[in-house]
């Protein structure tokens, strides 16, 4: 990882840590933090690498604004030539005029309209929101626009927001870890704390080993975010998302699974965002296939 | 209001692999090319322990790919990490047989290296990097696997040297190799079980040494038990300090535990599964292979940069051989277990040699509480 990364995330963390506490996570959008992030100009400029490795720390915090969508929308607009206004942008993939599941749609000031034929930038007043959630309350909305004109491009938003979902997942794993080893630390049972039992230690060197590999698949996706990398990534980090939630709530407890607990701030996040943008099993089957006789040579 | 503190995960730094080593990549699979297409070996999983083939060591020295990160005074090449890396890598997805040279390779050279005297590095080093001086590792004896610092077998100091008496099992290599890298206890155990170790170098064609083979449950003999029995070594053959043998030979564990052998086991059988099929569950594998790489990766790296990633080399041997596990239960999905299927012979090595993978060098429960004892 370069200086360059390293120090960006460092000023993301401190600045989440900030503005992000569980209590404006809880209201599923903050305009406050939106703005706050933009003042920073964070991903000013930024590289995809660097791109993600803001992404990923916002992930550390459940960051509630549609900061990696208005990052794809303005990377759609700026291949096509078209002017990108204010944010927060999102992006929606479109069949004709609709769209499901449209992240944050209802605060969006624009979408990005991706196509089979095109993109298009939609501006609010030329379609109609229907609101919707993910499994962690995110706001997954359904759009239907206006008809609108397309600039012709080939753009597939499903292989960029399968970077964005791995990126997301690698930052919130990193936070479950460190809930879950604190849990273990603090929670005494039996005259010890947990961690001294064996049995959940090597659940905790579970978690920290598949953290650690949804960490190195989606920072090698942003590095170089071929197609088949982001396909390997996404199919890692779903799985990771999968097995590390359970490990977690198992060393919570029960108090891990109500709604006053942070946990489930990221543990549901995770299981959302393994299915959006393509589930491991969809992408294993991209990746298998790009591969076949040529497996050695494109992984080295 | 509840605030969330900034996390410090494990830290994974990948380098980029240096311009050098596209060509010597492309130099190594020309020349696993040329081997196969002479029938010079049959590409095997788990080759890289049963694989025993010294003159195919020695055409490795030859093209200097053994010891090559050593100083040119020891015959090495002065290449960097991240370039042996790659030659290693290209011969263990090859199957090929490199199991002769792998010991002295991978870890007695290294050892040497930082702790052994010049006239041990001289004698041994150059014949390693020519692929003719071929060592085992003594660590377990019948009553310490896991638990190595209960080794028991002693050291006592006589005439120009030490004797000694014990027993070393599950020796990989011991009826083939030259000789052995043994911890031994040269003082009598004390408060601190960890002091008191020391490693020496034993003669495996010396006075004192039976080797008796450990046959495998395929029948293979590749394990065997070495009883040493007043067993001379001079005092030229310490390798260290006497009584740092724990320090040093938990030094070479990183070493030992994060490189592609400990998740590249099974890929000739993963290799020929893709191209059979191309199916989603050979992509889960793929993306499971690529990860450990990246991660395998950034340990050579570290180490390279001269850190001890002990606990990173762990986590990598632990997610590895799971993987390497994996791969033989997918296989079944397409050969169904059927003995002329043309994968069958990769399944059976695979699944056979298998109970090993979790085992050597560590098992994952031990790996498992390394790393649990390092999260914070």
């Amino acid at each position: 990882m370069s200086e360059v990364r390293a120090l960006l995330a460092e000023s993301a963390a401190e600045l989440f840590r900030r503005h992000c506490p569980t209590e404006v996570v809880a209201k599923g959008w903050s305009a406050e933090l939106w703005q706050v992030v933009e003042r920073a100009e964070l991903t000013e400029g930024a590289t995809t690498a660097e791109l993600a490795e803001v992404l990923r720390v916002a992930s550390q915090y459940a960051a509630p604004i549609p900061l990696g969508e208005d990052a794809l929308a303005r990377g759609f607009l700026a291949r096509s030539g078209i002017e990108a206004p204010a944010g927060p942008l999102t992006v929606g993939d479109f069949y004709d005029r609709r769209a499901e599941g449209v992240p944050f749609a209802r605060i969006a000031t624009g979408i990005v309209a991706v196509g089979l034929e095109g993109v298009a930038l939609l501006r609010p007043g030329s379609y109609r929101v229907s609101e919707g959630v993910n499994l962690a309350g995110e706001p997954r909305d359904a759009v239907e626009a206006d008809p609108f004109e397309v600039v012709p491009l080939g753009a597939v938003l499903r292989r960029w927001g399968a970077l964005l979902r791995a990126v997301q997942i690698a930052g919130a794993l990193e936070r479950v870890l460190q809930l879950t080893v604190r849990q273990a630390d603090d929670r005494r049972q039996f005259g010890q704390p947990l961690r001294r039992f064996q049995a959940i230690a090597h659940q905790l060197a579970e978690l920290a080993a598949e953290t650690a590999a949804a960490r190195a698949a989606a920072d090698a996706a942003a590095e170089d975010p071929q197609l088949w990398k982001i396909a390997a990534a996404k199919v890692r980090c779903g799985e990771a998302a999968g097995r590390a939630a359970t490990i977690a709530h198992q060393v919570h407890g029960a108090i891990g699974f109500t709604d006053e607990h942070v946990l489930h701030r990221f543990t549901l996040r995770l299981w959302s965002w393994r299915d959006e943008f393509g589930t491991e099993e969809e992408w294993a089957s991209v990746l298998g296939g790009l591969l076949k006789e040529k497996l050695w040579e494109t992984l080295t | 209001m509840p605030v969330l503190e900034p996390v410090s995960p494990l830290r994974f730094i990948v380098e980029e692999l240096p311009e050098a080593a596209v060509a010597l990549r492309a130099e190594v699979r020309a020349f696993l090319a040329e081997e196969l297409a002479a029938s010079a070996f049959i590409p095997r999983c788990d080759a890289w322990l049963s694989g025993w083939d010294p003159t195919f060591s020695r055409r490795l020295g030859e093209r200097g790919w053994l010891g090559m990160t050593w100083p040119k005074r020891y015959g090495g090449r002065e290449r960097s990490a991240l370039e042996r890396y790659v030659v290693v890598e290209e011969l263990l997805a090859a199957g090929a047989p490199v199991a002769a040279h792998w010991i002295a390779d991978r870890q007695t050279g290294p050892l040497l290296l930082r702790y052994g005297t010049e006239e041990q590095r001289m004698r041994f080093l150059p014949g390693m990097a020519r692929g003719e001086i071929q060592f085992a590792i003594g660590m377990s004896e019948p009553d310490s696997g896991s638990d190595l610092a209960s080794v028991r077998t002693t050291a006592k100091k006589v005439e120009g040297g030490w004797s000694l008496d014990g027993t070393k099992v599950w020796t990989s290599g011991a009826h083939l190799a030259d000789a052995m890298i043994t911890l031994v206890r040269s003082e009598p155990l004390g408060d601190d079980r960890h002091l008191g170790l020391s490693q020496v170098i034993v003669d495996l064609h010396g006075q004192g040494v039976e080797i008796r083979p450990i046959r495998l449950l395929t029948g293979e003999h590749h394990f065997n038990e070495v009883v040493l029995r007043d067993c001379f070594v001079p005092d030229g053959m310490v390798v260290g300090a006497l009584g740092d043998g724990w320090k040093q030979v938990t030094s070479e564990l990183a070493y030992e535990r994060s490189g592609p052998e400990r998740f590249l086991s099974t890929f000739p059988l993963l290799a020929a599964l893709s191209a059979a099929t191309g199916s989603a569950a050979v992509g889960r594998l793929a993306a499971e292979l690529w990860t450990l790489r990246r991660l395998s990766l950034a340990v050579a790296a570290a180490l390279q940069r001269g850190e001890e990633p002990a606990v990173e080399a762990a986590l990598v041997k632990d997610l590895g051989t799971r993987f390497e596990r994996e791969v033989t239960e997918r296989s079944r999905a397409i050969h169904g277990g059927e003995p002329s299927h043309p994968l069958f012979e990769h399944y059976r090595r695979s699944l056979l040699e298998g109970p090993g993978f979790t085992l050597r060098g560590g098992t994952n429960e031990v790996l498992r509480s390394v790393v649990a004892r390092s999260l914070r």
